[in-house]
Order: C-alpha cells, then sequence, then structure tokens
C-alpha cells in the first residue's frame, strides 16, 4: 500500500539521520566536496526541502557528473501520479474554459511539503473530491453558456437524435482532448458518449452535454497527470514518456497549467520525442512571462517566505512594523529573484551577494533606506558592506528571528537546510527551544549561546549551526542593519563554516555570503531544491546522476540562474518515467 | 437560554434559500428525507473529540481530593456545574512522544489519537526535525467508521481558526486521520462548513422535480467518473493505484451520502444565523500562496467557536454523524486573544516570548469556558426521556501536558457524558504516568471496538481499568 511503502522511504531515511549525528565531527553527506559535482548533499529521499540528511560517502550513492556520463542506464528515479493541485487547478481551468472564477479557492487546504507540488504528499480527501464535484459543474454549466463554447448550433437539440449526439461526440473529442491534454481513446470517447445518452433521457440537450462536460471535469485524466510511454532498450522497466506527458511535465513544471496550444501542437506533429525537443520548448516557454511566476514561487518555497507576513513583531521595539511590512518584505525577495533569474546573465552568485535589491516607497522607509517613491518596487543600490543578496534581506532574516530579538540558531539552521543542504538532527529529548538562562538584560545573542560552547552535547551540533547563525548578528529581528549592541558596545559578528567546501572563519555575514557564492555544495543543494520543484517530488536514490548533471550544468555555466531551470528538463528523472509495476520497493 | 431560542429553525427551503448554497449540494434532500433514529435494541453510542493546544497551567487545573471528592481550580472552573457528568483522569502520558523524530509539537498531535509515535517524512517544524503523517487511523475515525455507517457523514472534523501556521494538514497541526496518512482536515469556514453539513436537513419532504433530477444527474456523474477511475486503474503502479483508489473511495462515499437519511425529530434544529458573511477565506492568492488567514481572524474566535459548538451539537441531533471533533487552532498555534487582552499569539506566551504563565492559564480557561458551553447544549437537547450528552462521551484533550516544556505526562484528558452507560462520571482519577495507549483502547472498546489494536505496541497494555 502508498503509505506502507512511503513509510519504508522514510525509514530508510531515518537511517541515514542516524548516520549523521552532529558530535561524530564529519557528519555524513558533509564531507567537503572536492569539486563541481562532487558535493554528497541532499541526494537521497527528501520531498521536503529541509528534511534530507546527507546520503553517505559510498560512490556509488553519490556519483560524480563524470561518471554519470559514461552510465547508459536510464535512472527516472520515481514517478508517481501527480494531482493538480489548487494553484494548477485555477490556471488549469483558467487555460481550459476562460474560467477566471478560481473555484480550487474553495477546496480545502492541500498538504505540501516545502512545495506544494509534491505528489507524494498530495491526497485526495472527502472534501477535496466534494469541491472537485461543485467546482465541475458549476464550470460545465457556466462554459455551456456561452455560445462559443457549444460545439454545434443550439438548434441540434432540437433535431433528430444522430445531429444531437454527433454535437456531443464532438464535443468529447474537441473539450476531453484539451483537458485530458491528449487525444482521447475510443473507449474514452464510447464512455462519454454512453454518459450523453444516459443523461438525455431525464435532462435536455445542453443539460446532457454540461454533464459530459462535468465528468471530465470530474475525471482522473484530468484532475491527475497520467503518463504513458515506450519502452527503452536497455533499460527495463523505463518508459521513455511520450509527448503528450512531456508536453504537460514542461507545462506544469513552468507555467503551473495545461499545454498552450503550440506545445500541444508540437505533441501532435512529433516534434516532441527529443531531449533537444524538450529543451527548446523550455527556453521558448521560459521566455514568456509566466514563467516568471515560477521563480516567485518557488524562491517562496525554498527560502520558506510562505508565513513572513503572518509573523508578529514587539510592539515597543518595532512600532512600525505591521503585517504589510512582513508582505513587502516577501515581495522584495522574490523580486530580487525574479529579476536575477530573468533580466539577464543573473547567477546563483549573485543570488547570495548582490549588493542590490528591490524596494518600493513603503518598505524603503522601513528600512531607512531612499530611492522608491511609490509603491512600485525598483532596484536600489545600497552599501555592499551591509548588505549582500537574500540572506541579508529582511524576509529571511526577520522570520528566522523572534519577536524581539535575532535567533542565530534559526538563522544557522536555516542555511544548513536551505543552503548546504545539510539540516543538523533533532536537539536531545528535552531541550527545547526558548530563551535559555541567561538573565542580564545586555547580553547578546552570542553571550546566551555560551552553554552551547561548554557543553559537549550541545557542541556536536552547534558548533556548525551557531557560527553560522552569528554571522548575521548584525542585522536584528526585523532583518534593519545595526552596528551596535544594546550595550553600546560594536556587534560581533564572527563566526564561519566547518564541514562544507568553504570551511574558514568569516568576520560577518557579508564575508560568509561570499563562500556561500563560491560553494560548489550550494550549487548542488540549490539544484536538489529546483529539482524537488521540477518533478514534483522528493529525489530517491536513482535520482544522483540527474542531480549530478543538473549540478554540473550549473557549475559549466558559470552558476546561471536561467541554465539552472532549464537543466531541469533535461535529466532522466524528467523525461522517463518508470513503467508500472517496475517500481523499486524502498 | 434554552435550545428553541438559540437554535431558531432553519428550513432551507430549495429556491428561496437555494441561491446561497453551494450549486451541488441543492441535490441533499431530494425528495429522501426519512426518519433516521435508529429503532435498534442497543442505545445509540456518540463520540465528540475537543483539542485544545499547548497544555495546561498543573496547578492551576488539576483537581485536588478524593475520586468523588475534588475541587475544580482556576481552568477546569467553568465545568464545575456539569461535575457529575465529568471523568477527569489525570496521570495519562503520550509515551509514544518519547519516540520518533520532530518537534514535541508535532510528536504530541501525531500520537494523541493515534498512539503512534512519528516517523521521518516531509513536513518540518521549527528545529525538529522532519515528519510525515500519523501512520494510523485515528480513533474517532476508527469509531465513525463503525458507529456512523450508512449516516451522511463518518466523522466530522470543525476547526475553529485552522490552520494558524502553515498552509495546509501537517504534522504539527493534524489530530485525525482517516487512514495510514489520510489527515482528516478540520473545516475551519463556519459558512462552508453550515452548506455542507446541513445541506437538504429540514427541507419538504417531496423535494422539487428539480432537485430529484439534479441528484440523478449528480449520481450519474458521479457513477461516470468512477468508471473512469477504474478504466486507467489497470496502468497504474502500485503506489498509484492506491492513491487512486482513495479518490475512487471518496466518490463512492459521496455517492452514498447524497441519499442518506437524515433525522426530521424535533431536536433537529440546524442553526439558525451562519452566513456567507461568516466565512473565511483561504485564497490560492494569485500566485499560487496559500494565505493563512486565520490569524487575522483571531478576534472572531469566540464567535466562530459557539457557531461550530452549535453545528457539532445539531450534525449530532440531526443524526447527520455520531462522531464529530472541535479542534481549536492547532499546536504552536499563532491565534491571539484579544477580548482577554491577550494580543500576542498563544505560542508566544508558551514560550516565543518567554513562558508566561497567567496568559497561558487564561487562554486555557477560555478553551474550558467553551467546552463547558458544549456540555451544556448537549444537555439540552433531548432525546425521549435523555440528552445528547447522555448518549455522548466528549473528550476533552491537548498534545501535550504543560506549554513550556511541552512536556508529554499529566496530558490534559477529560470525558464528560457517558455515552450511553459506557463511563461512569462523577470522578476525578490518577493513572500516575500509565501510557494514554489504555484511554484509546478504552474508547474503542466503549464503542464495539474490541480487538482493535491502536498505537505503537509497546505502550500498549489495554484498556485503563474503572473508566466504566
Amino acid at each position: 500500500m502508498l503509505s506502507q511503502s512511503a513509510a519504508l522511504r522514510w525509514q530508510h531515511l531515518a537511517f541515514l539521520f542516524a548516520c549523521q549525528a552532529c558530535s561524530t565531527g564529519v557528519p555524513a553527506g558533509m564531507g567537503a566536496p572536492s569539486g563541481a559535482g562532487a558535493g554528497s548533499t541532499g541526494s537521497t529521499g527528501a520531498s521536503g526541502a529541509t528534511g534530507t540528511g546527507g546520503s553517505g560517502p559510498s560512490q556509488t550513492m553519490n556519483p560524480t557528473a563524470a561518471q554519470c556520463a559514461t552510465s547508459a542506464t536510464i535512472m527516472p528515479g520515481q514517478s508517481p501520479v501527480r494531482r493538480l493541485n489548487r494553484f494548477e487547478y485555477n490556471n488549469t481551468v483558467a487555460d481550459l474554459l476562460l474560467d477566471n472564477t478560481s473555484p480550487a479557492d474553495s477546496f480545502p487546504l492541500e498538504e505540501q511539503s516545502a512545495f506544494d507540488n509534491d505528489a507524494n504528499v498530495l491526497r485526495a480527501s472527502r472534501q477535496l473530491v466534494e469541491g472537485y464535484l461543485g467546482a465541475a459543474e458549476t464550470l460545465a454549466n457556466t462554459a455551456l453558456a456561452k455560445p462559443d463554447t457549444l460545439p454545434c448550433a443550439a438548434t441540434a437539440g432540437s433535431a433528430d437524435v444522430a445531429t444531437a449526439e454527433q454535437c456531443a461526440a464532438t464535443l468529447i473529442d474537441t473539450w476531453g482532448a484539451k483537458a485530458y491534454r491528449r487525444t482521447v481513446t475510443a473507449d474514452e470517447h464510447m464512455r462519454l458518449l454512453g454518459t450523453f445518452r444516459s443523461a438525455r433521457a431525464f435532462l435536455d440537450f445542453k443539460g446532457s452535454l454540461s454533464t459530459v462536460l462535468e465528468t471530465i471535469l470530474m475525471a482522473p485524466q484530468f484532475l491527475y497527470r497520467i503518463e504513458s510511454g515506450s519502452p527503452v532498450a536497455g533499460s527495463p522497466g523505463v518508459l521513455k514518456v511520450d509527448s503528450w506527458g512531456l508536453a504537460s511535465r514542461l507545462s506544469y513544471f513552468l507555467w503551473s497549467s495545461m499545454p498552450d496550444p503550440d506545445l500541444l501542437t508540437a505533441a501532435k506533429e512529433g516534434r516532441l520525442t527529443t531531449a533537444a525537443d524538450v529543451r527548446r520548448e523550455a527556453e521558448r516557454m521560459y521566455g514568456a512571462a509566466r514563467s516568471r511566476s515560477m521563480v516567485r514561487r518557488f524562491t517562496r518555497f525554498w527560502l520558506d517566505l510562505s508565513n513572513v507576513d503572518q509573523q508578529g513583531k514587539d510592539a515597543t521595539l518595532f512600532p512600525d512594523y505591521t503585517p504589510a511590512i512582513g508582505s513587502l518584505m516577501r515581495t522584495q525577495t522574490e523580486t530580487l529573484a525574479e529579476h536575477l533569474y530573468f533580466d539577464g546573465g543573473g547567477t546563483l552568485g549573485t543570488l547570495l551577494t548582490a549588493p542590490y535589491t528591490y524596494m518600493n516607497q513603503t518598505l524603503a522607509k522601513f528600512l531607512g533606506a531612499s530611492g522608491p517613491t511609490t509603491d512600485a518596487f525598483e532596484k536600489v543600490d545600497l552599501d555592499p558592506t551591509k548588505h549582500s543578496g537574500v540572506l541579508t534581506e529582511p524576509a529571511f532574516l526577520s522570520y528566522n528571528a523572534t519577536v524581539d530579538r535575532t535567533h542565530p540558531i534559526l538563522r544557522g539552521v536555516f542555511v544548513m537546510r536551505k543552503l548546504l543542504c545539510n539540516p543538523p538532527p533533532d536537539p536531545p529529548p528535552g531541550i527545547v527551544d526558548g530563551q535559555g538562562t541567561v538573565t542580564d538584560p545586555n547580553a547578546t545573542a552570542r553571550d546566551r549561546l555560551a552553554a552551547h560552547r561548554t557543553s559537549s552535547t550541545c557542541n556536536g551540533c552547534h558548533q556548525y549551526i551557531d557560527p553560522i547563525g552569528l554571522t548575521f548578528e548584525n542585522y536584528d529581528a526585523v532583518g534593519r542593519w545595526h552596528a551596535n549592541e544594546k550595550s553600546g558596545a560594536p556587534v560581533d559578528a564572527s563566526g564561519g563554516l566547518t564541514n562544507t567546501d568553504v570551511n574558514g572563519t568569516v568576520t560577518n555575514a557579508i564575508e560568509l555570503n561570499k563562500k556561500l557564492a563560491q560553494s560548489a555544495q550550494v550549487q548542488k543543494c540549490v539544484t536538489v531544491n529546483w529539482f524537488r520543484y521540477a518533478n514534483g517530488r522528493g529525489e530517491v536514490q536513482g535520482d544522483s546522476c540527474s542531480i549530478a548533471r543538473t549540478a554540473d550544468a550549473l557549475a559549466k555555466s558559470g552558476g546561471d540562474l536561467r541554465e539552472l531551470v532549464l537543466a531541469q528538463t533535461q535529466t532522466d528523472a524528467f523525461l522517463y518515467r518508470v513503467a508500472p509495476g517496475a517500481e523499486v520497493s524502498p | 437560554m434554552n435550545a428553541e431560542s438559540r437554535l431558531r429553525r432553519r428550513l432551507l427551503v430549495l429556491g428561496g434559500g437555494a441561491a446561497a448554497l453551494l450549486p451541488w449540494l441543492e441535490v441533499f434532500g431530494g425528495g429522501r428525507i426519512k426518519e433516521a433514529r435508529a429503532q435498534s435494541q442497543t442505545p445509540i453510542k456518540r463520540l465528540m473529540v475537543v483539542f485544545a493546544p499547548g497544555g495546561v497551567i498543573r496547578e492551576q487545573y488539576w483537581p485536588t481530593g478524593t475520586e468523588t471528592n475534588f475541587t475544580m481550580p482556576y481552568i477546569m472552573a467553568p465545568l464545575a456545574p456539569y461535575k457529575d457528568k465529568l471523568l477527569i483522569m489525570d496521570g495519562l502520558s503520550q509515551l509514544n512522544m518519547l519516540d520518533g523524530v520532530g518537534h514535541p509539537h508535532a510528536r504530541g498531535m501525531c500520537g494523541l489519537l493515534t498512539g503512534k509515535a512519528t516517523v521521518p517524512g516531509p513536513f518540518a517544524f521549527f528545529l525538529g526535525g522532519s515528519t510525515d503523517f500519523a501512520q494510523a487511523a485515528s480513533i474517532d475515525h476508527m469509531i465513525g467508521n463503525k458507529i456512523s455507517a450508512g449516516l451522511r457523514f463518518p466523522t466530522l472534523e470543525f476547526g475553529v481558526l485552522w490552520p494558524t501556521y502553515g498552509t495546509g494538514p501537517s504534522t504539527q497541526n493534524t489530530i485525525s486521520y482517516s487512514g495510514a496518512g489520510m489527515p482528516a482536515q478540520p473545516t475551519a469556514d463556519p459558512w462552508k462548513a453550515f452548506q455542507r453539513v446541513f445541506a437538504g436537513v429540514g427541507a419538504s419532504a417531496t423535494g422539487t422535480d428539480d432537485v430529484a433530477l439534479r441528484l440523478k444527474r449528480t449520481e450519474l456523474v458521479l457513477d461516470a467518473t468512477s468508471a473512469e477511475f477504474n478504466a486507467v486503474m489497470p496502468q497504474m503502479g502500485t503506489e498509484d493505484k492506491a492513491r487512486l483508489q482513495e479518490h475512487l473511495s471518496r466518490l463512492a462515499e459521496i455517492r452514498s451520502s447524497l441519499t442518506a437519511p437524515t433525522g426530521i425529530g424535533p431536536s433537529c434544529l440546524p442553526p439558525a444565523g451562519i452566513t456567507s458573511a461568516d466565512s473565511i477565506s483561504y485564497s490560492t492568492g494569485g500566485d499560487g500562496s496559500h494565505q493563512t488567514v486565520a490569524t487575522a481572524a483571531s478576534n472572531r474566535m469566540p464567535t466562530i467557536s459557539r457557531q461550530m459548538i452549535d453545528m457539532a451539537v445539531m450534525s449530532m441531533a440531526c443524526d447527520l454523524t455520531r462522531v464529530a471533533s472541535i479542534q481549536y487552532t492547532d499546536a504552536a498555534s499563532r491565534a491571539s486573544f484579544p477580548w482577554l487582552k491577550l494580543n500576542e499569539n498563544h505560542h508566544f506566551y508558551q514560550h516565543d516570548g518567554g513562558f508566561q504563565q497567567q496568559p497561558c492559564a487564561d487562554i486555557a480557561r477560555f478553551f474550558y469556558g467553551e467546552f463547558a458551553y458544549l456540555v451544556q447544549r448537549m444537555s439540552e437537547v433531548k432525546e425521549g426521556d435523555k440528552t445528547l450528552l447522555d448518549s455522548t462521551a466528549i473528550l476533552f484533550c491537548s498534545e501535550i501536558g504543560d506549554p513550556p516544556s511541552h512536556d508529554h505526562r499529566r496530558i490534559p484528558f477529560v470525558i464528560a457524558g457517558g455515552a450511553s452507560g459506557s463511563f461512569k462520571t462523577g470522578r476525578f482519577l490518577n493513572f500516575g504516568g500509565k501510557a494514554h495507549h489504555g484511554l484509546l483502547v478504552s474508547m474503542l472498546n466503549a464503542y464495539g471496538l474490541p480487538d482493535m489494536m491502536i498505537g505503537d505496541a509497546k505502550y500498549n497494555s489495554g484498556p485503563l481499568t474503572g473508566l466504566g
């Protein structure tokens, strides 16, 4: 059963976690990568971006790009059937039926790991299926009330049976094909025509057509992405995804919606079969405005920005902070990312070091910056000794803080999870994130963490966490830069990285970001996160070559963000699938 | 106030009232309203679960005294008028929280009604490791599948400001599971809940031709849809088959619910006054962001609480289900309590802002005031010479025992009502640190599930003695 094997997969991970106790010195998977593509971070299993452990040192588990290049075996990893999520459903009915009512907004909230398109956690609850039923009826009735949706003259209903059924057949073949994102099979056609006939026994002509369209919108062929493919010589148990499937994979990855007419035409005409075909279409689609929201969404999920506007801050210390400011903070980071991915030549390094950002007037005022004079976000150059990329922006800094003070542990763990793909394990039992026992009101964060350095139990992990988190001490609980502690003493933001490929001490976050920007481990970690988003699932062991090749493509491009996205469409995971019945038992 | 003045009878007359309904819900009650009350020899038993997060302040909560002669301190005081209807159980631990992975909040939520330790999975929460959904059904669903068989809903989940953290069901906000890895999400929108639960209840006994036709159409669509699922099934791998099978079984559930009988006895009075203005919107935000709007609605918590309680009570009175839960917010709640002059969020007072005892106690006492209202409502609804409270056990619970430490010991468990004689009330018991698995087993047994395993076997040593 699904849940059982899913649980087994995670038990496998639990074993990997156990290998990863910080106190053993070098956590598994944290070994310093010696070159591009050799990093061993995160190449197994977590569908959530935050849960993955390292995968151990074995070369077979962590092949290099060079080793992968010589391997002829196709390894598609895992190919779960993907249900449209709420966002994809809304976009799809907008494209399919020109219906912009966003009916999925009334569906129940969905299960999501770090990313909201994780096929392995999306379930079909009773309330969701009730939501589908309500939406499908309304959508069908609305669509058929529009004259141009009716595939024939309205008078066909009052004509003879053959004429009426001809109209239904046309509806099935045209709307069915669009909804199913492929041609409708003869069996499907006959079943839907049968539904039309059954409906005709007690409903009028239009009502019967609507019943057929409603059924199409309730069908698994619409709500799920069901893929076909052809066997691959030399790779038993693997299917090459057919053109229709590839069109949908591209479209739901880049646009979170059904394929556009160009894509469907390419699939129909056999111009969407090779990796080069997929790349060509991906480049075309990447150039369209619709792809921009993909980058914003990815950034939001990857950097855990969804709830920044839900955070509260101490009203005495930060009287000008409001949830609206939190929302602007998120927009800021998403806008910087969008700019770097799309407006020419942005690199991962720039994302982590850019001495500029985007603000509008309100946010600039809150942060003490000048420039913008309207509500529109515009580029603002900042002091490069205080600002370098997304990790010096208030969305990350304030969300990883308490209501009134910095939180170096949250910030350090964030970097280990999201940038290095090497999260520390759970704190020992009985330890709850709290305020500690330091009572001196002038104590610095560094003072408060002193116990971590003297206790060997704590130090096992905090020797890695705290020196990262403390480099952000120049940024307060709302992300504003400050030079001095409450006591008036200058902020000590020194720290460093251990057990990474860019080890060493730094004096502040600016230097930390420089190191992260040069890290192959970070490149690979961001690649892994894009892999999860692009494929709508967490990575499994069989994906190691897909990830290694993508990380290699990113490295060879000099960290080009556009390449980071496009390379995701060239992997075994993206182009192939596991044949039904050939799933590897975890 | 009595039931009649609070819960004015509301007839959902098709036509006039229909415009406000979600269209497909109009098919309910298409001339098929029947008297549902089973004329069975065995007494009806019902179950409610009421969850409030964050534990309690122990010295302001737990009674002192003997089994039958005890005081009820500050937090529990609102329930004092119903002392003889309560079975208060001190000394039960969520021992499963000692195992597994993840944040204590996630461990506590996961195991509360399943008895299961967490397993690694994709849901990260604060600084804890990532966990998966509980790998078992919760007792409310196990019981609901049995005692609500043939009714419109096997169980109903009502949420009061849910979720306040995160974006959908996750390990730290879910206590009910319809199966392993299948979270049962509470409905937190009062208007949506009202429409869904009470559609067609109280409609005229004959229905209209139009509604009858629409019902027929909906049944046809569900049948045709099921045929499509069955048609694609052979090309699915094992895991995908299970996914689609789950979907298929939901279609079947919905189809049978369309014509499930609903009670029309004199006590079935759908709550009045819940309108579209009470809606809480969970928009996808255009760019797919799932806004957690629940926190913004904090000041509405008292109103929503009463609406949810009224609906839960009437879902029982109308025999739409025999198992319902009401979940107040979620673990590490971000909801604030402005009417208590507590403007920071719940978790802030627990420890984000440093543990603050009196605010935590005041919040817990608010929840117990709501519990008391629920008990009152249940005791006001007559069933012959008995009340709904007599036939129901209402289990109050929390995921942890104590706010700042997130301790697994002395989880607040209180049963109100006796489930038709299954539990002997008016008592305060102390189990001295036993696993709460014993309580879960006792609950299953009380509802006729004698041989069910629950939770991690090592903590399961059979039912608690002395409850009945």
